[in-house]
């Protein structure tokens, strides 16, 4: 373990019994549990933390917080490795590994810091201006070029391993900000019983506060150990440290990220490594706090410029000293506690430069400690290289007063409240001239409300009195009384000493506004000048206030600096808007459990095993997955397909089609209601028979088809595609909630309760037969073409239905899915004899394009029941859905592509979906496409490819020859017209 | 009633389901005979079963026991007030128990599970990992039932038993 030289002797929240070790850069340091990586670098005087963004420039860390613009570092390895980790927020653990980013070869020597010498050329828009031409360079040089140069860290390329998940929270209060204001309204909003939750960023409580402050005569730090307590007490109160609200929308619906294992090397067992909250609160109280301003002025990017509040955070939290011999600039009286901090530490204090000038109280205690103060007087440059060496100091106009050395610079250019969640929604945050800040915009009832610094609140003793008020008044609004604390907690009401604004000091060299996108006040004067006044536009011009730090320190200065160019005021200016999220987010916590396979859920039919023992390949239908196809030993996916749909046209095939969907249908009405979905008609449909149906959507465009039985007077089932399902029934639930409320027609979804087969092949009923004859009467007479039948068999409800896809004879039996396994093992032991074969998709799409059968390419929402052959179906004595609009002009036109079945001339030839019907050979100009090829299959049958498309005039085009043109392959293929049904164009199959 | 609350528990079960319809105008005369709830989001417990309000005149009924036949029995106590459709194989019940269950609901329920908001008896569609779910509140230990479709049992599994997963938890398949 190496020296740990700017570590305090005493002091601080870090634990010196439990040292840790950890890598930076390859080199080994020590550190102490409870420590940052930003702190324990630091105590091992390490001060050089990363390259900027744009000028490769050194950084050190600015900050203590959250708002870090610098300090970024690849962290973890391999598949854990994560870019951009703001080292103020890593909290050190043993073993750690962190490399800096944005440097090239080493951190100490960057080759790309020569862009510094470029700086002239690379302001503000350089890339819309430099890379302009010539336009060929755009992708394949510039493009290139840039990202090399550019970009933060290296996003992992490997699967990450780490979990991540959601969780839903429901409260009356939600508190979001653990400091003084915030643990003040929780525990006024909690001690009435109201459900509450208070979230924190840090991994600590009481934000801001400092060992000094004291509350209720107590010091802090057993000020916030009590209120632990109390809040631990009481059982609706959840307390969530290392979570950041980040993004607030309408309804009070609020998302936060918790780091829940981000400290530790890696996540425990069954622990995810982040959990997104969704919070859903009847009251919003916002006590994100204020972050403190950095003071611009040449070269204040150098490593040991740091915010003098960041700097106190070092000392009082980690006990680091930022330096040992400190100089100060301020523009209030902010720097004053870092200053006396410092005294007590034994941090040496070179000087501290007031820009204000008259001493305020707080400088005159100052003064009379000791403290070399000086009124009246600004910082005028950093010097130093990768570690400031010295400050010089001029006068408000801009005269040099003098260079003094030191080793780090304190600096606070005044507060800016957090607006970071409140300007998410609502009005536009406001600017008040007294605390130079912009301020959230009161809202409505029940809208979230800002307590404390965040709304421009700095006093402690207001913080924790409004903080107590609102939590009281949020609990009161949600019905809970008051409860037993007499009073809010009391503080010692301290003095503002008041603050000069100082947006930018006189001086030349650059003067970083925004440290993480490398935006210099003369960024901000240029975008002005090339027109991007306005405050939306200088961000996306300049990208001020854009990255992980979101304009936390950036914002106000280069605002102000703005308006001065504008020459007017702040409340002209105003500011951006602030967009979720509000704090850096890993898209894996946005994915949560819904990714690989979990993307989206799976559906699986009750034979999937028995599929899977079978061998099928699967293929996705929408959640389903079916049967594909189902290979044998040497098969390709042709052959198996070929086989299956061979077997099934010469002796009998069986396939799972439990996912069609199911619907069934009770009422006195049904047969009215089946009248208006269908264009054919249902009232005459016998008890015991199945009728083939065709729905339209209401513009007269085919919607879905399927076979309805009725099962009774008042009972039918209706089946629709797979891929349709859900929609059907919520069509149908439109129009019986909606539109037909005088029906008594009840229907709901029965496609999970029915598993079932379609068993197709002339040997079909005598494998019906076998297995079932006992209990179903499978003749011909009992069971004919179009029958429906329910029977029973081992206690199992069974329906069946003797219907044809295939072209077939076909039986369709529905079982309840939990015998499903049993019909299909009884079904294949009594097919046996007969060489039955189980088929997919595959060979289920062969049969049906043999026959001419329409599916989903045919039913694209292009099509009228005219243009797929169907017309006829139409009846005209009653109406139904889409039935009127199907009368339009342009669906009643002649020559409409209707439906066709094309040949290859050459039989050997691969038909391909999608292909252009076409007249002429390409080549010469464009080419006038007749139609499209919308399925296409091998057939078995015809021992050729064939297909099913639509041809404009194809009832004219029978017997034509043309091409099936797939210019996406350059392919042609010369094709005959005709008839759509390829095989047995009667029918005598599947009647018997 | 399980005794044990300190224990997640999380049992696949199933039970005799039945959708029943109210014949239009009968909607009263069918609840009164059968005892179902006319208000939503609250069940109601009849002869041997639990009926769960699913729309105006329409609820799913529960039957723990004699799972066989028990929508043609329905059918016959129903007679011309209304009609049932037999759902007993479509859905898998997965029962949530121990006083952890509502954590794990938390982590895919948008729902408030707290009990100053729903209570024994409560019930609700909702979609928890992206599947549909018909919720129902048993008991205050506190116990929630999850009804799925059964073609996504496995995969609702798979979730619930990830989410489950750091408290612990005893799983079971009930026989039927």
């Amino acid at each position: 373990m190496s020296l740990q030289p700017f570590r305090l002797a005493s002091g601080g929240c870090i634990d010196r019994a439990r040292p840790l070790s950890f890598r930076f850069d390859g080199k080994g340091y020590g550190g102490f549990a409870g420590d940052t990586l930003a702190s324990a670098l630091l105590a091992n005087g390490r001060h050089l933390f990363g390259r900027s963004f744009k000028y490769h420039r050194p950084r050190g860390c600015l900050t203590a917080s959250s708002e870090e613009p610098n300090a970024l570092v690849e962290l973890r390895a391999g598949a854990r490795r994560e870019p951009n980790s703001r080292a103020t927020m890593v909290e050190l653990y043993d073993g750690l590994e962190a490399r800096s980013q944005n440097r090239f070869p080493s951190l100490a020597f960057d080759l790309m810091s020569v862009n510094q010498c470029f700086a002239p050329f690379l302001a503000a828009g350089f890339y819309y201006k430099t890379f302009m031409w010539p336009s060929g360079f755009w992708e394949p040089v510039y493009e290139k070029a840039i990202r090399r140069a550019a970009g933060l860290g290296r996003a992992p390329i490997l699967p990450d391993p780490d979990r991540y998940e959601h969780s839903h929270l429901h409260c009356d209060v939600l508190v979001v900000g653990g400091g003084a204001a915030g643990l003040s309204a929780a525990l006024a909003a909690g001690q009435g019983g109201a459900r509450v939750v208070l979230m924190e960023e840090m991994p600590w409580l009481g934000g801001s506060l400092s060992p000094d402050d004291s509350i209720d005569s107590m010091s802090a730090p057993d000020w916030i150990a009590r209120v632990r307590e109390n809040l631990a007490a009481m059982p609706e109160v959840t307390l969530k440290t290392r979570c950041a609200v980040f993004g607030l929308y309408d309804h009070n619906v609020c998302v936060a990220l918790e780091r829940v294992s981000d400290h530790l090397r890696q996540p425990p067992a069954h622990q995810p490594r982040q959990r997104l909250h969704i919070i859903r609160a009847r009251r919003i109280l916002l006590a994100a706090g204020a972050w403190e301003r950095p003071l611009v002025f040449a070269d204040n990017d150098r490593p040991g410029v740091m915010l003098a509040s960041g700097m106190r955070r070092y000392m009082e939290r980690f006990a680091v000293a930022p330096g040992r011999r400190v100089a100060l600039a301020t523009n209030n009286d902010g720097a004053y506690s870092t200053a006396l901090a410092m005294m007590r530490a034994g941090v040496g204090i070179s000087v501290v430069a007031d820009a204000r000038p008259e001493p305020s109280a707080l400088s005159r205690q100052a003064m009379a400690k000791g403290l070399p103060v000086r009124h009246g007087v600004l910082p005028r440059r950093a010097h130093g290289g990768q570690r400031v060496r010295a400050l010089s100091l001029q006068t408000p106009d801009g005269t040099f007063i003098e260079r003094v050395s030191c080793d780090a610079v304190g600096v606070s250019g005044g507060y800016s409240p957090n607006i970071a969640l409140a300007s998410q929604k609502g009005k536009p945050p406001q600017w008040r001239e007294d605390i130079l800040g912009f301020v959230p915009t009161e809202s409505g009832r029940g809208e979230p409300v800002s307590i404390g610094a965040c709304r421009g609140a700095y006093d402690l003793s207001a913080c924790l009195q409004e903080g107590y008020e609102a939590g009281a008044q949020a609990a009161r609004e949600c019905g809970f009384a008051a409860g037993a604390l007499p009073s809010p907690p009391q503080a010692e009401k301290q003095e503002d000493g008041g603050m000069v604004a100082l947006w930018h000091c006189p001086g030349k060299g650059k003067a970083f506004v925004d440290f993480q996108n490398d935006v210099t006040t003369a960024d901000i004067q240029l975008a002005h000048r090339e027109g991007y006044g306005a405050a939306e536009h200088l961000k996306r011009y300049t990208t001020l206030g854009m990255g992980t730090e979101q304009g936390r320190s950036a914002n106000v200065n280069g605002l102000a600096i703005l308006a001065e160019a504008r020459g007017e005021e702040m409340a002209q200016v105003g500011s951006t808007r602030h967009r979720p999220p509000a704090v850096p987010v890993a898209i894996g916590a946005f994915v949560g459990h819904a990714r690989g396979r979990d993307f989206q859920p799976v559906r699986r039919t009750a034979l999937h095993e028995i599929h899977e023992k079978h061998g099928a390949i699967f293929v996705e239908a929408g959640h389903w997955l079916r049967p594909r196809y189902y290979p044998q030993a040497g098969e390709d996916m042709n052959a198996a397909i070929r086989r299956e749909a061979r077997q099934a046209r010469e002796s009998v095939g069986i396939c799972d089609v439990s996912t069609l969907g199911k619907i069934d249908l009770f009422g006195k009405d049904v047969a009215e209601f089946l009248n208006r979905l269908y264009i054919n008609g249902w009232s005459k449909l016998p008890v015991g028979k199945a009728r083939y149906g065709v729905m339209l959507r209401e513009d007269g465009m085919v919607f879905d088809d399927g076979t309805t039985a009725r099962l009774g007077d008042e009972h039918f089932f209706m089946t629709t595609t797979t891929a349709k399902a859900a929609e059907v029934l919520a069509h149908m639930e439109r129009y019986a909630q909606v539109e037909w409320l005088d029906m008594e027609a009840h229907f709901c979804s029965a496609t999970e309760q029915w598993c079932a087969v379609s068993l197709a092949g002339p040997r079909s009923r005598d494998v019906l037969a076998a297995a079932f004859g006992e209990a179903l009467d499978v003749s011909d007479a009992a069971l004919p073409f179009m029958g429906a039948r329910e029977f029973s068999w081992d206690g199992a409800q069974t329906r069946v239905f003797r219907i044809s896809f295939s072209g077939e004879r076909a039986y369709e039996v529905h079982v309840p899915r939990g015998y499903g396994a049993e019909m299909w093992e009884r079904l294949l032991a009594a097919g046996a004899a007969h060489g039955i074969v189980p088929y997919g998709t595959e060979a289920l799409g062969v049969l049906r394009i043999e026959k001419g059968h329409i599916a989903a390419p045919e039913m694209d929402g292009r099509t009228t029941a005219v243009d797929v052959g169907l017309g006829g179906m139409m009846s005209t004595r009653k109406h139904c859905i889409g039935q009127t609009l199907a009368q339009r002009e342009a669906l009643r036109e002649e020559g409409r592509p209707i439906l066709v079945g094309a040949k290859p001339i050459d039989r050997r030839q691969v038909l391909r979906g999608g292909a252009h019907f076409v007249k002429e050979i390409a080549g010469s100009g464009p080419i006038e496409s007749l139609g499209w090829v919308s399925s296409v299959a091998d057939s078995p049958a015809l021992g050729c490819w064939i297909a099913l498309g639509f041809l404009r005039n194809g009832r004219e085009r029978l017997g034509e020859r043309m091409f099936a043109w797939y210019p996406l392959r350059e392919e042609m293929v010369e094709v005959e017209i005709c008839r759509p049904v390829f095989f047995d164009p009667e029918g005598e199959r599947c009647r018997g | 009633m399980a005794e044990i609350t300190d224990r997640l528990r999380i049992a696949e079960r199933r039970v005799a389901l039945g959708q029943l319809f109210a014949r239009r105008g009968r909607e009263d005369a069918l609840a009164e005979k059968l005892r179902l709830p006319l208000a939503p989001g609250r069940s109601a417990a009849g002869e041997d079963y639990v009926a769960l309000p699913l729309a105006p005149g329409q609820w799913m009924l529960l039957a723990e026991n004699g799972a066989d036949g028990f929508c043609r029995r329905m059918a016959e106590r129903i007679g011309d007030l209304g009609h049932i459709s037999e759902q007993s194989d479509s859905r898998v019940v997965f029962r949530v128990s121990g006083d952890k269950a509502r954590e794990v609901l938390g982590k895919g329920c948008a729902l408030d599970t707290h009990p100053r908001v729903m209570q024994p008896g409560a019930c609700a569609v909702t979609i928890m990992a992206h599947v549909g779910v018909l919720l129902h509140q048993v008991d205050d230990i506190p116990s929630y039932d999850l009804l799925v479709y059964a073609g996504y049992a496995a995969c609702f599994r798979e979730w619930l038993e990830e989410a489950a997963a750091e408290f612990g938890f005893d799983f079971e398949v009930a026989a039927s």
